[in-house]
This record gives structure tokens, C-alpha cells and sequence, in this order.
């Protein structure tokens, strides 16, 4: 056997997968943005991604903030900077933590579920009785969700970025005698508008990329149950990836001329 | 004799799935208002051939026409235009499970037709009693149903919108006798009462029989033999012959792996 035949299949299999994300977002897009729109179901999409994922991105935020403080506090203390950990705590969680832990609890949450709703209705013909009945899977089923994602995850951070903010001042506050009005100063004076704007703007990007790919995995999903575990765990796997490296690339857009 | 009027007219279709093909050269012409029979063994190419109609799939080549419009390779409006015609029973229903059983009915209504909520809703419930589901069922959701419910149920989904086509694909798969019977008639019932031209496919000859003014059979993805119900038991085609008999010996060979 040749040794490049399993690199070239890899390579073909690669690159055709990219071809149907990138025809898949394509698609998508165009549907997002031509009417008909179903509000009733943009509506139920919002509640369940933004309302219903508020407790497990609060926790997974006030405990961030809560332990950016005590970490920053042992490192900072070693040479007597414990008095920039406000500002560590503040920069840590609405530039990165808040953004990048939101997006990773949403997708394991709600990429997971996109992915066996859609997949589960994808073996069960149910995408198929849509084309049917005249509505077109992509407007009914797609675009909702990705308009959904990436309009409640921006809130959602805000919302983690009060929370995680908070857990640092508990922290800082209740068990390391900080001052709470120096504290509080401190994370005003020294938060910028463009930290809280580049994590909401993350954050928009990583709803579109957790939807994109619960919608992608979910709609050619195959093979009964088997294929809908497949297409569930790509979704958040994939999901994950991406919202990583979108990170870094969105930091180094943000950050990379004035660091 | 004038020429009877084609409604689904499908011209040297092929389909492949990789090197496998499914549909080879295939013609089929579906007369306007007939009861069409596709029968064949399982994974002939029935469900691909109902596929690529609906343009749920698109065949290599070839040339399918509804109602005069053409659909293989076809854009979005096309398709729109033929789906906004055509109801459909699928083999396991393919209701939606996050809607109730009327709101399953009345959704083929309002994605078609710009109707209240409420004008949708009284349709689901008038196509629900026509298939003999009773109004407490209405509000149930599929998973509470049993499968000869969920194949009602399809059915009323199927003709709410009131189509000028019917498709079934393998309407009594998966019932007992009794049941299977009772939704054989519902179908006859409904294609007589909306006068759709209905094309149905099917390994269940006892449907076959009961439903179809015509039978075609499919076999290696071209139609073998195509005729009225009555001629099927003396049809001279040896393949027609071991199919409606059952035989296992004979030139249809099953592909069985060991």
C-alpha cells in the first residue's frame, strides 16, 4: 500500500468537511437575515439559552472571580502587589474568563442539546417532513438558534462579568481584608470600556460558533442513536476548539496593538 | 383515446451513492388523480426515487416533472412551488415532538396557507376526526401516542392543507394486520375524498392491492413491470412472480452477507 494513501484520504476527508461547514455557514447566514422570521421560536430560543443557562454561567463566574482573587493574591503578595489583585480580577474575568467560560458551559449545555434535537429529528425523517410542509429546515431550524446564540451570549457575559467581579470582591473583601470601597474604586478606576466590549463581542462570536455547530452536527447526523451521541459530543468538542482558538484570535485583534 | 394527464413525470433519473447505484435511468410516469403503487424489496430505490421528487435529494441526471415543472437540479422556489402541492405520510410519521398532535396538523396548514392560529387549529381537529382520531388526542403529544395513532396522525398532517398529491412511504410498515387494514382504508378513504393523484410505496402486497389503481415494480433502480392491480397475479414477469409470491428461489437475488 502506498504510505500517502491514508495521509491524502485524511487530507480529502478534511478538506471536505470544511467545504460543508463553510457552504453550511453560507446557508445559514443567508436565512438569518431573509425573511420569513419566526419570532415565537427566536423568542423560545432566547429564553432557553440566555434565561435558563443564567445559573450554571453565574456559578461557573462568581467562582472564577473567587479564586482569580485568591490565586492573584499568593502570586502578588510575594512581591507586595496584593493591591492590584482588584484590577486582575476585573481584567481576568471581562476580557477572558467571563467570554471563554460562558461559551464553554453554553456549549456543552446547549451545543449538546442542538445537536440531539436536530440530530434526533434528522434520523426520525422529522427534518425531512419540514421540506414537506413547505419551510425550509434551515430558516426553521438553524437560524433561530444561531440568532438566539449569538444575541444571548453577549448578555449572558455581562451578566457573568458582574458575578465573576463580585466573587473576587467576596474574596478579597471577606477573607483577605481588603477594603471594600478601595476595592470597588479600584476595579472602576482601573476597568476600560474596550474590556468589557472585546468579551461581549467574544462572547457574540462564540454563540454563533456554539450554535453553528450543535445545528452543523445535528443536521447530518446518521445512523439512529449511535449518530446522535456522534453528532452531540462533535458538536461540543468542536464547539470548544473553535471558541479557543476564536479566542486567541479575537485577543490579538482586540490586543495585539495596544498591550 | 385522448392521452391520460401525466402529473409526476420522471425521465432517465439516475441516483448514485458513491460507486452504488441506486436509480438507473429511471422512468415512471404518475398519471393525474391515479393511485400509484411502487413496490420492491428493500433497498431498491423506492425511498430515493420519493426523495428525489421532493427534492430532499438530488439525482445525477435525468428529468422530473411536476404538474409541468421541473424539479431535478431545481432551485429553492421550485421546489417551494411543488412541496406547497404535495402532502406526505412517512414511514415512521415523522410528526414533531415538540408540538401536540393538533399542532402538528395545523402547522402544514399555516406554513402554507396565511390563516389564524385558530381557523389552523378547528382544520387540525376536522382532519383529525376524518382519520378517526377522537378531540382528546389533539392535545397529546407524539411520544403518548401508539403507532398506528402516530400513522393517523400523519395522515391528518398529510392532507390538511388539502393536496393535489399524496405521497405514502410504506404506510403499514411497522402495524399488525388490523391495524395496518384500518389505515390501508383511511388512505383510499382520503385519496377518494380529496381526489389527489396518490403515489405510495410499499413491500406490503395486501396494501398494494387494496390501495393502487396501478402497480409499477422497481427492481436494480429501473422500473421492471408496470400495470393495472387486477393484471399483477398474471403478470408474465418471473421478477413480478417471485416478489408478490414471497419465493426465495428465483431471479430476484437478496444480498445477504455471512
Amino acid at each position: 500500500m502506498n504510505p500517502f494513501q491514508p495521509i491524502g484520504r485524511l487530507a480529502f476527508a478534511f478538506l471536505g468537511t470544511l467545504g460543508r461547514i463553510v457552504v453550511f455557514t453560507g446557508l445559514a447566514l443567508s436565512h438569518i437575515i431573509r425573511p420569513p422570521f419566526y419570532f415565537r421560536i427566536i423568542g423560545r430560543h432566547m429564553l432557553e439559552i440566555g434565561y435558563y443557562s443564567l445559573p450554571v454561567v453565574g456559578l461557573t463566574a462568581i467562582f472564577a472571580g473567587m479564586v482569580i482573587a485568591l490565586q492573584s493574591f499568593t502570586g502578588f503578595a510575594r512581591f507586595n502587589a496584593e493591591g492590584a489583585i482588584a484590577n486582575v480580577v476585573a481584567l481576568s474575568i471581562t476580557r477572558e474568563l467571563a467570554p471563554v467560560l460562558t461559551g464553554l458551559m453554553v456549549s456543552g449545555r446547549i451545543g449538546a442539546a442542538i445537536a440531539a434535537e436536530i440530530g434526533t429529528m434528522r434520523v426520525t425523517e422529522q427534518v425531512d417532513a419540514l421540506t414537506t410542509l413547505s419551510t425550509n429546515p434551515f430558516k426553521y431550524l438553524v437560524a433561530p438558534r444561531i440568532l438566539a446564540g449569538m444575541t444571548m451570549l453577549p448578555l449572558l457575559v455581562f451578566v457573568a462579568d458582574i458575578i465573576g467581579i463580585l466573587g473576587g470582591y467576596i474574596v478579597g473583601v471577606y477573607q483577605l481584608d481588603f477594603n471594600p470601597a478601595n476595592y470597588l474604586q479600584n476595579t472602576y478606576d482601573f476597568i476600560s470600556a474596550l474590556d468589557i466590549v472585546s468579551g461581549l463581542v467574544k462572547a457574540s462570536v462564540f454563540g454563533f460558533i456554539v450554535t453553528l455547530m450543535g445545528c452543523y452536527h445535528g443536521y447530518y447526523s446518521k445512523g439512529g442513536a449511535q449518530g446522535v451521541g456522534q453528532a452531540t459530543t462533535n458538536a461540543v468538542v468542536s464547539a470548544s476548539i473553535l471558541i479557543l482558538l476564536f479566542n486567541y484570535i479575537l485577543t490579538g485583534i482586540f490586543f495585539a496593538a495596544n498591550v | 383515446m385522448s392521452e391520460p394527464e401525466i402529473k409526476i413525470r420522471m425521465r432517465d433519473v439516475t441516483k448514485r451513492f458513491g460507486a452504488k447505484v441506486i436509480l438507473d435511468n429511471f422512468n415512471l410516469d404518475v398519471r393525474a388523480s391515479e393511485s400509484l403503487v411502487v413496490i420492491g424489496g428493500s433497498g431498491v430505490g423506492k425511498s430515493v426515487m420519493l426523495k428525489c421528487i421532493l427534492g430532499i435529494l438530488t439525482p445525477e441526471s435525468g428529468s422530473i416533472t411536476v404538474d409541468g415543472i421541473e424539479v431535478a437540479n431545481a432551485g429553492s422556489a421550485e421546489h417551494e412551488a411543488v412541496n406547497a402541492k404535495v402532502g406526505m405520510l412517512f414511514q415512521g410519521a415523522a410528526l414533531f415532538d415538540s408540538m401536540t398532535i393538533a399542532e402538528n396538523v395545523a402547522f402544514s396548514v399555516t406554513a402554507r396557507k396565511p390563516v389564524s392560529a385558530k381557523i389552523a387549529r378547528e382544520i387540525a381537529l376536522m382532519k383529525l376526526s376524518m382519520v378517526g382520531l377522537k378531540r382528546s388526542v389533539a392535545d397529546l403529544y407524539p411520544s403518548e401516542l401508539s403507532g398506528g395513532m402516530k400513522k393517523r396522525a400523519g395522515l391528518a398532517r398529510a392532507i390538511a392543507a388539502d393536496p393535489e398529491i399524496l405521497f405514502f412511504d410504506e404506510p403499514t410498515t411497522g402495524l399488525d394486520p388490523l391495524m395496518g387494514d384500518i389505515i390501508n382504508d383511511l388512505i383510499v378513504h382520503c385519496v377518494e375524498q380529496t381526489g389527489a393523484t396518490a403515489l405510495t410505496i410499499t413491500h406490503d402486497m395486501h396494501s398494494a392491492r387494496k390501495i393502487a389503481d396501478r402497480i409499477a415494480m422497481i427492481y436494480q433502480g429501473k422500473i421492471v413491470w408496470i400495470g393495472d392491480t387486477a393484471e399483477i397475479d398474471s403478470a408474465a414477469n418471473p421478477l413480478v412472480d417471485q416478489f408478490i409470491h414471497g419465493r426465495t428461489d428465483g431471479p430476484i437475488q437478496m444480498a445477504v452477507r455471512r
